[in-house]
């Protein structure tokens, strides 16, 4: 299955766009990012965590390949 | 195959492009922009790999290990301690600590809060008050002057917040406030109390006595003023202002879309930097130093002028028509000297026309073109570094023509008594018509041309209104067209 090789990849840019929009909404007089910064983490986990799944197979992602 | 990514490049062309930006437009403040919106950068970053890999997943083509790897990590990092070190040192630097994000457009918070609204209105005597001082922060305000002798103000309070309660605090905090010492009246939001998240922007709608001073301050937003005998007084950080029927103006503004007064009886003095000025119908003088990027116009002023900004400076005595400039180009029209034209950087065509009294010009770049069109003339002193120089001389006129270019083409259309002679790599057209004042056009670089305007020859002012000569100005209003039945 390459959906697995499909989240890993896509693992860093997703992590970029977060910590920007993080970033964005620090500046921006939001919450700061002191205070958000473990929204990454979290991605990170959900990355993993999915890539774990695809691996096996058992995640039904649309497409056949 | 393997495509290499487009961001690396990308990257270097923003770099490029920002500092060439901040190279030709130093009045935009470039890097206040990238203090404030380099995060962007992250979100377009990944934006663009998730693209980039989707495609050619979609290709079947094999992907890479990691979408970012470890040096562009390391990039990023560096950027982000850069980014929040440089946006946090110009957030101290511009701003007291009461206002977090102050200048920056408040982007996040808009997307996020919801905004809740607060009717104020207020109302006090003033009679003997001879001055009203409105200090608002953020908001528009309108004052217009009345005939009765009381202060009323009427308008809303706008807060920016998460939930209703956190709104009803800030309200709590900042009341409007009128108070009067001596012959003074204060009008205050209060806005700079409140030192929490919310933003708060005050609308408001002043009717003060006509014969009062009025003295505005604020951060942002606009100051309208209509209607008031005495003198305006405009201090902000970013406003648009618009004063009408004034006694007199002093505005200052670090930085505005446009500034704007109209029939003003004194003096009017604008400080500070901004896109558009427009001033009409002053009868005072008028003192400009502003660094603008926009356009600006200056009509009907019936006493001096004198502006200068950053890189040019202008001086008129009187202005019945119009003076238009704009970063590139200043055209006037029916004025009266002595003038004196200076624009020490950048490049600058000037076109003046229907103006009597001596013109003195400098350019480092740009073309002259010069149509007096008045009698009687005037010396003229015209040079340029680089650019075309022409001149139309009323073809009646007495005058001493001495028009040089030291490389570049000469084209006499005046004909006799001027004669042409060639010179190196450039020329001269010189001649006398008759006992009159000294014409000199000089350009360094670029062709010199000297025309006959036949024109109406306008007697010298004072008869204010000029129409523009007939068929030599091309810039007067286009030549009639035949209309048929």
């Amino acid at each position: 299955m390459n959906h697995a090789n499909l989240l890993g990849a896509l693992r860093g840019p997703v992590l970029l766009i977060v910590l920007g929009s993080l970033f964005v909404v620090d500046q921006n007089g939001g919450v700061s990012f002191m205070n958000t910064w473990p929204a990454l983490i979290i991605v990170f986990g959900l990355f993993k965590l999915l890539e774990a799944l695809a691996a096996k197979g058992s995640l039904p992602l649309g497409g056949s390949q | 195959m393997k495509r290499a990514s487009l961001i690396a490049p990308l990257i270097l062309m923003l770099i490029g492009g920002i500092f060439l930006l901040n190279n030709v437009r130093p009045d935009l403040s470039i890097w206040r922009l990238v203090a404030s919106y380099w995060p962007w950068l992250l979100v377009g970053w990944g934006a663009i790999r998730v693209v980039e890999i989707l495609v050619s997943w979609q290709k079947g083509e094999p992907l890479p290990r990691f979408g970012v790897n470890a040096g562009e990590w390391i990039f990023i990092i560096f950027l982000c301690f850069l980014g929040a070190g440089v946006s946090s040192a110009s957030r101290i630097g511009n701003w007291s600590n009461n206002w977090p994000g102050g200048r920056f457009k408040m982007l996040g918070w808009e997307v996020m809060g919801e905004s809740y609204d607060f009717p104020v209105k207020a109302e006090q005597q003033a009679e003997g008050v001879k001055k009203v001082v409105l200090e608002n922060l953020r908001g528009n305000a309108r004052i217009v002057g009345s005939d009765g002798l009381v202060v009323k103000v009427e308008g809303r309070t706008m807060i920016r917040a998460m939930d209703r309660p956190s709104a009803d605090r800030a309200n709590a905090q900042v009341p409007l406030v009128l108070s009067r010492q001596g012959d003074i009246l204060y009008i205050r939001t209060s806005q700079e109390r409140w030192t929490g998240q919310e933003r708060l922007t005050a609308d408001l709608d002043i009717v003060v006595p006509r014969s009062v001073n009025v003295e505005c301050k604020g951060r942002r937003g606009d100051f309208e003023v209509t209607g008031v005998t005495g003198t305006v007084d405009v201090d902000s950080d970013n406003a648009g202002v618009r004063l009408s029927d004034v006694g007199s103006a002093r505005i200052e503004v670090r930085r505005s879309d446009t500034v704007r007064a109209l029939n003003v009886k004194g003096t009017v003095e604008v400080k500070g930097r901004g896109e558009d000025l427009d001033l009409e119908n002053i009868g005072g003088q008028v003192t400009v130093d502003f660094r603008y990027t926009g356009d600006l116009r200056f009509r009907q002023l019936a006493k001096p002028i004198r502006f200068r900004s950053e890189s040019s400076e202008l001086a008129m005595e009187r202005i019945n028509g119009e003076v238009r400039m704009s970063r590139g180009e200043l055209e006037a029209e029916d004025f009266v000297g002595p003038v004196k034209i200076i624009v020490r950087a950048g490049s600058r065509d000037v076109k003046l026309s229907n103006f009597s009294q001596a013109v003195e010009i400098q350019l480092e770049r740009g073309d002259i073109d010069l149509r007096p069109n008045r009698m009687p003339l005037a010396a003229i002193d015209a040079r340029t570094r680089s650019g075309a120089v022409r001149i139309a001389m009323p073809s009646k006129a007495a005058f001493q023509l001495s028009a040089v270019t030291k490389r570049g083409e000469r084209e006499n259309e005046f004909g006799e008594p001027l004669r042409e002679a060639s010179m190196d790599r450039g020329g001269s057209i010189t001649g006398t018509t008759g006992a009159g004042p000294s014409i000199s056009v000089t350009t360094e670089r670029g062709s010199v041309t000297v025309l006959r305007s036949e024109g109406a020859v306008l007697p010298a002012p004072p008869a204010p209104p000029a129409p523009s000569a007939g068929p030599v100005a091309p810039k007067s209003p286009a030549a009639p067209k035949l209309q048929e039945q």
